[in-house]
């Protein structure tokens, strides 16, 4: 995979990650699956990009972990905002917007 | 906080880390397949798709170690461990590339460490940087001036090679020192380990009793004497007052100095003030100065300095005089020398490098089904690429450690290759700057060996790789690299053999030369009554007369002489002369110097120097006949062409009485054998011992005596130095050796040269045989199964033979093409210490072609000879 498509997906990973974790904490599968639910399937996120992606979050100070229950009773790591993961994705949200908005408006001139 | 905490984590709880992400992607997969089974799957197929769907446990979890922090330092270990490993399995691969290595770069850190002690290490003087050279040679009075005049910098005087007698302390000793001026410790910023300095004004007459002693003289003949300051001591026979002892490792202006005399400056006595002992001038820039003021101060002081001389000065005296810095003044003689060698065995080092980096090449091509193992399951080819580069540091540090202690040999090799007189060679030694460089060395030889053969393995196409087995399929940009780093270490290794070759004729040719007279057989010993001693002439002419009337008497002495000077010993005697027919315009020019030799009546017997015209001396030439001379066939040529130079005069300028030629003697190679001559000399010419008189315008009170002799040499000079002693107890005798080591000791420069540039040489060629001969017998091992096919279609055993050897000799061919090109731009460097061929001699470089092309057979006969026997069935079989 070229470099540049990685960083531009890195990025709108960790952004979909930490938005999909600002509601409740969540096992590893229930993250990719809500992610495939609210970009109607957009994106389908496989586990070798996951994880890693995860961990580096972790690593970051943005999420935290726990082991816990499944709903069917397995047991599964469980993941969670830290405060520092909202401020994050805040600043990446609007990150965002201005980019979606400069880019919007960029396609309009022409 | 968080980061540190969990590289501490990732570090030192590694097992539980990895357990729970095992745990994690196995919990994934499990999810997963729970989900499909609700979907209505059956559980195999269910988790047959999960596991489709995650991509393999172990790649998600490489992929996961990836990132973790800390996973970067715990793989590098990981890597050196497992490097460590695959090198201990491959011993005879790790021990060519190690030994390598080690010689390279142990060749390199010695001779980095020899570079650095005597080029770059700076003078041991407080603002070393400050201090300067003044060229040529200045009088007394000129230093006087000078330092009076100048503004810029505060002058300074030395006398060079001024030898002492000490006596009443044991046997009578002659030992180097040096007469300075007053100022001169001041001047280079020197304190005494005891005692004091000279002071302003104690270089005059009537305060000048007092002297400095060396550390080492003071140790080693005054048995370290805590209360030697105010002892008087007696020094060419004149009692000085010691009032300093100097520290360990002070000896200035050159090595093996061992005591400092204040000059003894009398303006009174002018002809000695202006007219005798030049002396070279040590300055130091003043505060605020620049080295471009004291440059343009210079010459406009020095042509204020000559209307000053009590006798006509030529006008350009000197206007060519430089400010150099002192350092670079001191080691000019050896930098280019010391540079072409470190060059050299720069190029050893680079041919080390390009054999390692062609053998971890081959082998990571041989190692492709490892490496395509290790990708499927799941290192990223950035992984492997440092794994393999890990790899070579290793290889490159083990050569490196190797290598420094192969540099602790090659120093003490090197010092004693190098010529003892090399300025601050005996400080040179390896200290941290040198471990320094070798570290460095290692490491970017690692990187830089390490890069191609990553890059290669990098680029591995995994499924190829495996299905191929990994044994025939060596990419053809590998061997495409490799070959290439073969033909440029032959080349590399070219350039050397033929810079060897270049030196070893010259200096065969220059051991081939005629000197002029007949070294065999002789053996010479200084002997040096104090010059106070001469003062009274015909004491010392009947000091000589009764050595060599006593010496003619030892067994198996057939013939003595005795000569102020040696030839090719080095000194160069010269004396300002003025010859009939050609007047000094004193305001014009310079008087000619000739080399002048104060020698007895057998003296051209005894070296067989040929007599081409009129007479030698006899023992009726003495104090107080008429004054002779004989002259060299040279110089009255140049004087005197197409006449008969018997009964022309010529005198020493200061001279009022005319000295009558009576004889012409053939021409001897005095200063080197190479013939050439210090600039400032203009001729030769010989007088008799009891009329002689030399720069100084006394009589040579040092003089060498010289015996031919069948017998044993060392008996020889044992008796001769007992029979000195025997004769005068406070004259010491000494560096008693043959004729033939003076002739040799005047090529030793030449000579270390040529050998420590043979063994570079020779090292960078058998690196680059092992480098051939390792790529073609491992490319005709891959190729076995080739070579059955070949085989088992008919081709004959010598055809296989020829194919194998044909590609050895293609690649030594290439190799030794460049080579021969880039010789003929490089090897001018070493024109200037050429004699007698031309730095491009075509028999040197068709010599080394022949050697490298035998060498290129040589390194393919044994990998051809295993291929022409290889069996196409087991061959084909092995698949």
């Amino acid at each position: 995979m070229p470099p540049s498509q990685t960083n531009l997906l890195q990025g709108t990973l960790d952004l979909l990650i930490l938005k999909t974790l600002a509601l409740d904490e969540m096992h590893g599968l229930g993250i990719s699956r809500r992610i495939e639910q609210i970009t109607k399937g957009a994106f389908q996120v496989k586990p070798g990009s996951l994880f890693p992606a995860l961990h580096r979050m972790e690593e970051a100070g943005w999420l935290a972990s726990s082991w816990g229950e499944s709903e069917n009773n397995r047991r599964a790591k469980y993941y969670r905002l830290t405060r520092a993961g909202r401020r994050q994705l805040g600043a990446e949200a609007e990150n965002w917007e201005r980019i979606s908005v400069a880019i919007a408006s960029a396609l309009q001139a022409s | 906080m968080a980061r540190f905490s969990s590289l501490v984590q990732n570090l030192f709880r590694k097992d539980s880390v990895e357990q729970e992400l095992d745990e994690e992607v196995r919990a994934y997969l499990n999810l997963l397949a729970e989900e499909k089974i609700k979907a209505g799957m059956s559980p195999e197929a269910a988790y047959r798709e999960a596991a489709i769907e995650l991509g393999g446990v172990e790649q998600v979890k490489e992929q996961v170690r990836e990132v973790r922090i800390g996973s970067l330092l715990e793989s590098v270990a990981q890597d050196a461990r497992f490097g460590l490993r695959t090198l201990a399995k491959s011993p005879g691969f790790t021990a060519v590339a190690v030994l390598s290595l080690a010689l390279g770069i142990g060749g390199n850190a010695g001779m980095f460490s020899i570079v650095y002690g005597v080029l770059m290490r700076p003078l041991p003087y407080p603002e070393p940087d400050r201090l300067v050279r003044v060229t040529g040679y200045y009088p007394q009075g000129a230093v006087v001036a000078l330092e009076q005049r100048s503004r810029a910098m505060d002058v300074a005087a030395h006398t060079t090679d001024s030898e002492f007698n000490l006596t009443g302390q044991g046997e009578a000793l002659r030992l180097l020192g040096s007469a300075v001026s007053a100022n001169l410790f001041t001047v280079l910023g020197a304190r005494t380990e005891m005692g004091r300095t000279f002071q302003p004004g104690e270089d005059q007459p009537g305060r000048d009793r007092i002297v400095i002693l060396s550390h080492a003289l003071w140790q080693n003949r005054f048995a370290s004497d805590p209360r030697i300051i105010g002892r008087p001591i007696a020094i060419d026979g004149l009692s000085r007052e010691v009032i300093g002892v100097m520290p360990p490792g002070f000896s200035f202006p050159s090595s093996g100095v061992r005591l400092w005399i204040p000059l003894h400056l009398d303006p009174s006595n002018s002809l000695d003030f202006w007219g005798a002992g030049y002396m070279p001038l040590v300055a130091r820039l003043r505060p605020r100065a620049t080295l471009e003021q004291a440059q343009n101060e210079i010459r406009p002081l020095i042509s204020q300095v000559i209307p000053l001389f009590p006798f006509v000065m030529a006008r350009n005296w000197n206007a060519d005089a430089t400010v150099l810095p002192l350092q670079q003044d001191l080691v000019s003689d050896v930098s280019g020398r010391l540079l072409v060698l470190l060059s050299a065995v720069g190029l050893v080092l680079l041919i080390a490098c390009a054999n390692v980096a062609s053998l971890l090449l081959a082998r990571s091509a041989g190692r492709r089904k490892e490496i395509a193992l290790r990708a499927s399951l799941g290192a990223s080819s950035g992984r492997i690429a440092r794994q393999l580069l890990t790899e070579s540091v290793v290889l490159a540090m083990a050569g490196g450690g190797l290598g420094l202690a192969l540099a602790y040999g090659a120093l003490s090799v090197l010092k004693s290759a190098l010529p003892a007189t090399t300025p601050r060679l005996a400080e040179a030694g390896i200290d941290w700057r040198v471990v320094a460089f070798a570290s460095a060395l290692a490491v970017l030889t690692g990187l830089a060996f390490g890069v191609a053969p990553a890059l290669s393995a990098a680029r591995l196409n995994v499924a190829e790789a495996i299905r191929s087995g990994g044994r025939r399929a060596t990419g053809t940009v590998s061997i495409r690299l490799r070959s290439s780093l073969i033909a440029g270490e032959v080349a590399l290794a070219v350039v050397l053999v033929i810079g060897a070759g270049l030196l070893i004729k010259s200096l065969w040719l220059l051991t081939q030369v005629d000197p002029g007279f007949r070294p065999e057989r002789i053996v010479t010993v200084r002997v040096s009554p104090s010059q106070s001693f001469c003062q009274e002439r015909a004491r010392c002419v009947a000091l000589y007369d009764e050595l060599l009337r006593r010496a003619r008497g030892i067994s198996g002495v057939s013939d003595v002489a005795a000569t102020n000077v040696l030839p090719l010993s080095g000194e160069v005697p010269g004396v300002p002369s003025e010859l009939e027919g050609h007047p000094i315009v004193p305001a014009e020019n310079l008087a000619p110097a000739l080399w002048t030799g104060a020698v007895t009546p057998d003296y051209f017997r005894v070296l067989r120097i040929p007599l081409l015209a009129g007479r030698v001396f006899t023992d009726a030439d003495t104090a107080t006949s008429s004054a002779v001379v004989v002259v060299s066939a040279a110089t009255a040529q140049r004087y005197w062409p197409r006449q008969n130079p018997i009964g022309k005069h010529l005198r020493p300028v200061w001279d009022k009485e005319w000295r009558m030629v009576v004889g012409v003697v053939a021409d001897v190679r005095q200063y080197d054998l190479a013939g050439r001559s210090p600039t400032w000399t203009n001729g030769t010419m010989y007088m008799p011992y009891p009329q002689s008189v030399g720069l100084n315008r006394q009589m040579p009170s040092t003089m060498n005596l010289l015996l031919r002799t069948a017998a044993d040499p060392v008996r020889v000079a044992g008796e001769i130095s007992g029979l000195v002693a025997g004769v005068n107890p406070d004259v010491p005798a000494g560096e008693i050796r043959t004729m033939d080591a003076v002739v040799t000791a005047s090529t030793a420069q030449s000579r270390s040269m040529m050998w420590l540039f043979v063994s570079f040489a020779g090292t960078a060629l058998i690196l680059a045989v092992v480098g051939t001969y390792g790529v073609v017998s491992y490319s005709t091992a891959q190729r076995t199964y080739e070579m059955g096919v070949r085989v088992a279609l008919g081709a004959t055993k010598g055809g296989i033979f020829g194919l194998v050897l044909g590609q050895s000799l293609r690649l030594v061919l290439a190799g030794l093409a460049l080579g021969v090109l880039a010789s003929l731009a490089l090897t001018r460097m070493l024109a200037r210490f050429l004699y007698g061929i031309t730095p491009t001699d075509p028999m040197t470089f068709l010599a080394v072609s022949g050697l490298l092309a035998a060498i290129g057979i040589l390194a393919g006969y044994f990998p051809a000879r295993r291929a022409a026997g290889v069996d196409p069935l087991t061959a084909l079989r092995a698949e």
